[in-house]
């Protein structure tokens, strides 16, 4: 389905003709933004796995649509999971439909790997607050109409955190920057600026000093299998192109090449394997509402890894030809390397990882 | 949209219904398993690395508990509980005593021949011994036999002899039956045939001094003019490759599986260490260097675990997928080889002495991959 119908159109999104926000409609009315949204709210209500799958699949085709689509469900799982009913019966039906687009306001120049160094606030006036403040490498800035901001609302040597959905109508909200980046094109990644920016207390998410436990849980049980789960689309996409240039290439008859090459394409094929078991299970422990920080950190931080050198591997073994704009290789070794930072730096999921297995082994 | 995700899940053949848990069965036996490994082998770890060879009563407890017939079908006295439970079994042995794996391994493997390649006559008559453990067997069905070595079968009037030398056997000083692989042919084209050989008939030899793996023997085994009836030819004259292939297979399977319980217990290793260690006045678990090894060695532990249960599970459900078991092996062998090396990084100046454990796993996993002939592409 995803081939047929958007492949024709794939390549006016990768030459800045079109935006990824263009192809959302579509995917919309497919109910493959909804896939973890509860049916009551209107989405289909399929979990975590199928969300795994539907990214994978798109990424495969598409890592920039796959991208804005699942940033969009990383911010609709703030809401599902830490809405009350009314946020949710609010928020989620549009954001089902497409109608809402989420972006996740977490990053500052002073504090990514360490959100911490948030230095937004959130000053409490009465029934709103008004936040100040500058968040950047934010993915969908632009794209969005609305996204979850998280703020400093007490200062001092043990600052607390609060999570806000703030409407980008409100006055004092606007995009800034956007980012040149390696790749992505059409799905931004930019600032959102916030200029005494009024917000009404029923649009924080949780209680008040519960911001950063929110958004860290997100990032790890939601953000973390949305990335994981494009870097297993990348990774299949650098297969099938690296088994379709050996099958065509007529450069060398099949039995001139060095058979280290088929073993390497095979070892990957386990690889993605691999990958993908680590990042399904996770899935499905977060789908079982277990705990899974640990599976998930691990399962990106592999997924991500594989994806980057599966990319240059290919690279490698198409020679020059994997070198040229028009190989699909090299933008899948562009957008790997994107992957890399996404919800946490491979050196944070190994902290992450480390982490859980101390506490497992005290 | 409900049309769409009708045909998506057909699409993907029901993945949406995966189910990543253990049943209750497959608890209670990883659960059993554990135990018998911690009581039984645990305390006799230093006395196997003395007396390199395997305790008489941790044999006959993992006879007592069924460990030998797992793959053996009910009918001829084994429990039948198939791939994902050898594979569980090894693994939780194999985090204890990988030597005590690797003997049950190579029990496996004569099972394993007569299982696939057995008369019935052969099949009743020494199944049911060889779930029980009144019976143990031995397999000379080496990969590339060295020259001068391996076995000669001649056919005599009324018989077979044979002649020769197998070394490196798992379990030679402890087997009373023997699978040997011998050549029948050596012209035109070099042909093997598989017997089932009782002692006498063969005697073992010497005991390799081998680096790792202390707790199970391989040795020498040795034929002299030894008689063996046509009725003890195992899988039909001139088809040993197929034999051999199909015990190689079966023990590639395992290796993977003892890989496994060397990597948890590495990992174990390396995090308590992590945790006691003071240095700097913290413990060096709080260092980031120290994480990072743990996560790497975590990572592979559990891509590697993960590709095996898939696999074992797939083969239980009758799509068993050999190719993909190569590859699966030897990403398990190159994450083995991390994890030890980490894990002894880890423990410093203390991973190189035996009141550590880490270097009895380093030991062991290289040896695990040498005896199998599995060890990674550099």
């Amino acid at each position: 389905m995803i081939e047929c119908e958007l492949a024709p159109h794939l390549e006016r999104l990768e030459s800045g003709q079109m935006r990824a926000l263009d192809f959302l409609p579509a995917l919309a009315q497919r109910g493959l933004l909804g896939v973890d949204i509860p049916v009551v709210y209107g989405g289909t209500g399929l979990g975590q796995v199928a969300r795994v799958l539907v990214v994978e699949e798109l990424a495969r085709v598409s890592a920039t649509l796959a991208m804005m689509i699942q940033c969009f469900q990383l911010g609709s799982d703030f809401v599902t999971r830490f809405g009350t009913e009314e946020q949710k019966a609010k928020f989620l039906p549009g954001l089902a439909r497409g109608e809402h687009q989420i972006a996740i306001g977490v990053t500052e120049a002073t504090g990514g790997s360490d959100p911490a160094g948030i230095l937004t606030t959130a000053r409490r006036e009465g029934d709103s607050y008004v936040l100040n403040g500058r968040k950047v490498f934010i993915t969908n800035s632009h794209a969005a109409n609305m996204a979850v901001v998280v703020a400093r609302t007490k200062d001092g040597p043990a600052p607390e955190f609060s999570a806000f959905l703030v409407e980008k109508t409100r006055p004092g909200f606007r995009v800034g920057r956007m980012e040149a980046k390696l790749g992505f094109r059409g799905c931004e990644a930019g600032e959102l600026i916030f200029q005494d920016c009024r917000v009404p207390a029923a649009n924080r998410l949780g209680e008040e000093g519960q911001g950063l436990m929110i958004a860290l849980a997100e990032i790890s049980e939601s953000g973390r299998p949305g990335v994981a789960a494009m870097a297993l689309g990348l990774i299949q996409a650098s297969l099938d192109a690296g088994r379709d240039y050996l099958a065509e290439s007529s450069l060398y008859l099949p039995m001139d090449r060095p058979p280290l090459i088929y073993h390497q394409l095979n070892t990957l094929e386990t690889e993605l394997e691999a990958a993908r078991l680590l990042t399904y299970r996770a899935a499905w422990l977060k789908e079982s509402s277990r705990r899974c920080d640990t599976e998930m950190a691990a399962a990106k931080y592999l997924a991500t890894e594989t994806a980057v050198r599966a990319a240059l591997m290919v690279m490698k073994i198409m020679g020059h030809q994997g070198a040229g704009r028009r190989s699909l290789v090299e933008r899948y070794w562009r957008e790997a390397l994107l992957l890399l930072p996404s919800d946490g730096t491979p050196d944070i999921q190994k902290i992450v990882v480390a982490k859980g297995v101390l506490a497992k082994n005290r | 949209m409900q049309d769409t995700f009708t045909s998506f899940k057909h699409k993907t053949k029901g993945t949406l219904d995966v189910n990543f848990e253990f049943n209750r069965e497959q608890k209670l036996l990883c659960q059993a398993v554990r135990e018998f490994a911690e009581q039984e082998i645990a305390p006799r770890v230093g006395q196997m690395e003395e007396a390199r060879e395997m305790p008489a009563e941790v044999l006959r407890g993992m006879a007592d508990l069924g460990f030998l017939g797992v793959n053996i079908p009910a009918e001829f006295g084994g429990t039948g509980l198939g791939a994902l439970a050898r594979l569980l079994i090894l693994e939780e042995l194999g985090r204890v005593s990988a030597a005590v794996a690797a003997g049950l391994q190579a029990m496996y493997q004569g099972i394993d021949a007569i299982l696939a390649f057995g008369t019935e006559y052969q099949k009743r008559e020494f199944l049911p011994d060889l779930a029980a453990g009144r019976r143990l067997a031995a397999t000379a069905a080496e990969r590339l036999p060295f020259a001068g070595r391996g076995s000669e079968a001649e056919w005599r009037e009324d018989g077979w002899v044979l002649n020769g030398r197998h070394n490196l056997i798992v379990n030679s000083h402890l087997a009373d039956l023997a699978i040997v692989v011998a050549r029948t042919h050596n012209e035109p084209r070099r042909q093997y045939t598989a017997f089932i050989v009782a002692k006498p008939g063969w005697q073992p030899g010497r005991s390799e001094d081998k680096f790792g793996l202390h707790g199970c023997t391989a040795g020498e085994i040795i034929l002299t003019d030894c008689r063996v009836p046509s009725a003890m030819v195992l899988g039909g004259v001139d088809n040993g490759q197929a034999v051999a292939g199909r015990v190689n297979e079966g023990s590639r399977f395992d290796s993977l599986a003892i890989a496994l319980g060397i990597m948890q217990a590495s990992l174990e290793a390396a995090a308590r260490f992590a945790g006691e260690r003071v240095l700097y006045r913290k413990p060096i678990g709080n260092l980031q260097a120290i994480q990072f090894k743990i996560a790497e060695i975590y990572t592979g532990l559990e891509a590697s675990r993960f590709l095996a249960y898939k696999l074992a599970w797939s083969k239980d459900q009758g799509r068993p997928r050999g190719q993909d078991v190569m590859t699966a092996v030897e990403y398990a062998m190159t994450a083995l080889d991390k994890a030890t090396r980490q894990a002894m990084d880890i423990h410093g100046g203390y991973g190189c002495v035996r009141e550590y454990p880490v270097e009895r796993y380093s030991r062991d996993a290289q040896m695990l991959a040498l005896l199998n002939d599995i060890s990674p592409i550099p």
